[in-house]
């Protein structure tokens, strides 16, 4: 391992990370500061503790001080300790259904990307299809964006890093001059951001906001019904997007004749398709389709584990891969994140808040539906979209219930654009991912990445006024 | 004989004679069993609270005017009827015992002030084609070149034993040229990180500049708390003819730069470069003085010694009146350029900078004050915790993984 030297005076050094014990101080003040105020009218003395708390995980979660995960836990222990709820239902709720889909998820996800079943895909569609320069970009643009429909597009980004960087250098682009090679590394970067909302596969924050809503107001969303609402998003902001990537940086190559050689070069690398990348396909394929059409009655997250549970005893997949490809604290933030979202709502602490707040100065469905998107989608940019989902889902799913907004919408104007970052690297892993090539400047993201993200927000409140009632959905 | 700033240079210069009785009695007898050269010799307390380590076996000590005798249970050094009372440290005990693997002590490590120098891979890549320091006497007190390395073991065994016995507060490695990345740098890394993990000390090493200034960043984080890379000879020609292994594989301008890279990473005062006095024209180390001091490098200035072994063994030896002018010029120097003076604690083998005071007629009060604050056991103690802490704060691990970068 490599080490570096911080050159800057120690005494700089020492301000610069003497702010981590001092917030914690802070924290602790305000805490206890928030618990010693009088409860206010119409406020139980459980609301006034679950506030307590949201701020303390807020801050937390927002300033990353400490893993999102171990706030999560900070959360559950504070819940009881507090007298918020007792300790078996605050650690009933981590069991949600919505942590174990995720965790299903990620393990399917796990197998896809350990047996080369995913980078094959993208290697034969890159090879079928990037013949030219417009339609290699497209293939780059949108064969991510698909396969995000399926597995994390965190994932997604990671395996299409390489073959991007090796298309890069067999067309001899230069790092941050060639506006093509920028191109292609957006283009994989959006392609993933916009399918990955597309359904709950993509990124595990989709499911915690139908777990949240689930635990609050006992609806549910299924797998085709999200479809069903988000594509016609999803594939409204690919096309934008589009014309966006050839409008930002100019096609200047004609020829990527040699791209095909290389990908066919990769291809005979893999080697041929094995049988356990055909069972694992097969697997895969089998629970989309039950998802998609039993997965209500089936329910979701025993759909995923039961493919799961056919993935080992089929021997496909190994207890070192899932422990090497599974984010488990995702996982342990979002069982955090459901269980205080459920103490803001049953102590009535998120209805308060939503009263004190956004319904002072938002009475209209339309307004609040726009407001929270776009706080949804300025958020992500600086945090985690988990954390995004953790803080307004509780006050959202108020508002919505006191509006008479269909508390689903409430779900997908929060989950949809938490998902969608567009400007800054460390929004999400696609950005940080093709920041990390060296083609792109930061001003590279930010202008078209600010278009898109606007464009994107719009056309949510677009899909969101004229088609989602269509569905039944009532704003 | 009244200043001490004097007597341990000309102590360190023309070394000293022993009386019948210390020759013959138990008293020094295990300081004849550590390696000659540079610091193996005997450490004299002069007054004032001055070490100097002098030569005592080499051929040109039989010159010396300076006589060590014992008297009453006092020890006296004499020049011409005149007597100074001084302390002498008695030679490690240790000396006369072997490692776990059979090595004798006083092979492995020498003694000197509060220091203990150990050179686990005592060879040098100059020798074998000749292209050694024209000075040194590595060659011969090392013994055959490519000889093995002391393992870890001894080197912490030794280091424990001179702890233990309570002759030692630090620790200095020595390293010759080897060739490489690194130029030997990475090879210490495992015993700076046993000496580390098992004491609580400050460690110096003396080495030849890496390559890359990535090297300088790791012998820091490795734990290295002072580092010293010897250009030895300022004069561009004179080095050149002095050292042609440093010319040719290294060459001067390296030994610059990496000193001033050293310098903007070690802590102030703790990077040093020799300057060896009589081997180039005083205005030549003059002028070394003040570019090191200028890029915070603090020069030490040991006296040419014509060692037995070295290819300078008949060389003169330079006359103390026409030197002493350097060490005030090296303390003024030091002190204009604001370089920390306080590290070098108990040094017997050099005159350190806040020594070089004695030759300027200032009595530097406040400076005296601060360095008997570093030299006692709670300055020592802070010390070392700031080091810690220092080190702490400063180095980051780069990891080149995406995980890094904590999405």
């Amino acid at each position: 391992m490599a080490v570096a030297i911080d050159k800057r005076p120690l005494w700089v050094i020492l301000l610069s990370k003497s702010y981590r014990p001092l917030f914690f101080v802070l924290i602790t003040l305000a805490f206890l500061g928030i618990l010693s105020l009088p409860t206010p009218a119409g406020l139980s003395q459980e609301g006034h503790r679950a506030i307590a708390v949201f701020f303390v995980c807020v801050t937390l979660w927002v300033t990353t001080l400490i893993p999102l995960s171990i706030t999560s836990l900070l959360a559950i222990i504070l819940i009881p300790f507090l007298g918020i709820m007792d300790s078996k239902k605050a650690y009933a709720l981590f069991g949600n259904e919505a942590v174990f889909f995720i965790l299903g998820a990620f393990i399917l996800a796990a197998s896809l990307m350990k047996s080369g079943l995913s980078t094959r895909f993208a290697l034969a569609v890159l090879s079928r299809f990037g013949k030219t320069p417009k339609t290699l970009l497209t293939a780059v643009y949108l064969f991510p964006a698909f396969l995000s429909f399926w597995m994390s597009e965190h994932a997604v980004a990671a395996l299409m890093f390489p073959i991007v960087v090796e298309i890069t250098k067999v067309l001899e682009l230069r790092p941050l001059r060639s506006d093509y090679g920028k191109a292609l590394f957006v283009a994989m970067a959006w392609g993933c951001i916009v399918g990955g909302v597309a359904t709950f596969l993509g990124g595990a924050r989709n499911p915690l906001a139908v777990g949240m809503l689930l635990e609050t107001t006992g609806q549910s969303i299924g797998f085709f019904e999200w479809m069903l609402a988000v594509v016609p998003a999803v594939i409204i902001m690919l096309v934008f997007g589009y014309l966006m990537l050839i409008w930002f940086f100019k096609i200047d190559l004609k020829n990527v004749s040699q791209v095909e050689e290389a990908l066919v070069h990769r291809k005979i690398e893999m080697g041929k398709v094995t049988w356990e990348e055909r069972l694992i396909g097969l697997v895969m394929l089998l629970t989309i389709l039950t998802w998609m059409f039993f997965g209500k009655k089936l329910g979701l997250a025993n759909i995923a584990l039961a493919s799961v549970v056919v993935l080992f005893v089929l021997d496909l997949i190994k207890w070192k891969d899932v422990e090497e490809y599974v984010n488990w604290g995702i996982i342990l933030m979002y069982g955090g994140a459901i269980t205080l979202g459920y103490a803001l709502d049953k102590s009535g602490a998120a209805a308060w808040t939503a009263n004190m707040t956004i319904m002072k100065w938002a009475s209209s469905p339309i307004l609040v539906i726009a407001l929270f998107s776009l706080f949804s989608i300025i958020l992500t940019e600086f945090m985690s979209n988990a954390a995004v989902i953790a803080i307004l889902m509780p006050v959202a799913l108020s508002i919505a219930q006191q509006l008479g907004i269909d508390p689903k919408v409430m779900t997908f104007v929060i989950a949809v654009p938490s998902g969608l970052v567009f400007m800054l690297p460390m929004g999400t892993p696609a950005c940080a991912i093709a920041y990390s090539s060296g083609f792109l400047k930061i001003k590279d993201m930010l202008v078209p990445g600010l278009i898109m993200g606007i464009t994107a927000w719009l056309v949510l409140i677009l899909v969101g006024l004229f088609y989602w009632p269509m569905l039944g959905l009532k704003i | 004989m009244k200043n001490p700033g004097f007597l341990k240079l000309e102590l360190s210069s023309k070394g000293i004679r022993l009386s019948k009785e210390l020759t013959e009695g138990k008293d020094l007898r295990a300081a004849f069993l550590a390696r000659a050269g540079i610091g193996g010799g005997i450490d004299i307390i002069l007054p004032d609270d001055v070490w100097v380590n002098a030569p005592v076996r080499e051929t040109f000590t039989k010159e010396s005017p300076y006589l060590l005798l014992k008297d009453n249970g006092n020890f006296y050094i004499e020049k011409g009827g005149e007597r100074v009372e001084v302390g002498v440290i008695p030679p490690p005990a240790f000396y006369e015992k072997k490692t776990s693997e059979g090595t004798p002590f006083a092979q492995v490590g020498t003694v000197h002030g509060g220091y203990l120098t150990i050179s686990p891979i005592a060879s040098c890549d100059f020798f074998p084609s000749y292209e050694n320091c024209k000075f040194c006497s590595a060659n011969s007190v090392m013994g055959p070149v490519g000889k093995k390395a002391l393992s870890v073991r001894e080197v912490v065994e030794i280091v424990n034993e001179a702890f233990e016995e309570g002759i030692a507060e630090f620790v200095q490695i020595s390293l010759g040229y080897l060739d490489g990345e690194g130029h030997g740098i990475a090879s210490l890394e495992p015993y700076i990180t046993a000496i580390k993990k098992n004491f609580d000390t400050l460690l110096a090493v003396e080495a030849h500049p890496p390559d890359k200034d990535a090297w300088i960043d790791r012998t820091y984080a490795m734990g290295v708390d002072s580092i010293a890379y010897h250009l030895d000879i300022y004069n561009p020609e004179r080095f050149a003819n002095i050292c042609p292994g440093k010319t040719r594989h290294i060459g001067r301008d390296r030994y610059l730069d990496a000193l001033q890279y050293a310098a903007s990473i070690f802590p102030s005062g703790t990077v040093t470069s020799n300057l060896i006095v009589g081997l180039e024209p005083l205005e030549s180390t003059t002028e070394g003085i003040d570019h090191l001091t200028k890029m915070e490098v603090v020069p030490l200035l040991p006296i040419f010694k014509p060692l037995d072994g070295s290819e300078y063994r008949g060389h003169k030896i330079p006359d103390t009146e026409d030197i002493a002018p350097l060490f005030a010029h090296l303390y003024n120097a030091v002190k204009v350029n604001k370089i920390n003076m306080n590290w070098s604690k108990h040094v017997s083998i050099f005159i350190t900078p806040i020594e070089g005071r004695y030759f300027t007629g200032d009595q530097a009060k406040l400076e005296v004050t601060l360095y008997n604050l570093y030299k006692s056991k709670i300055g020592g103690l802070a010390t070392r915790e700031i080091a810690k802490l220092r080190r702490k704060l400063k180095v980051r691990e780069v990891e080149g993984s995406f995980d890094a970068s904590e999405l």
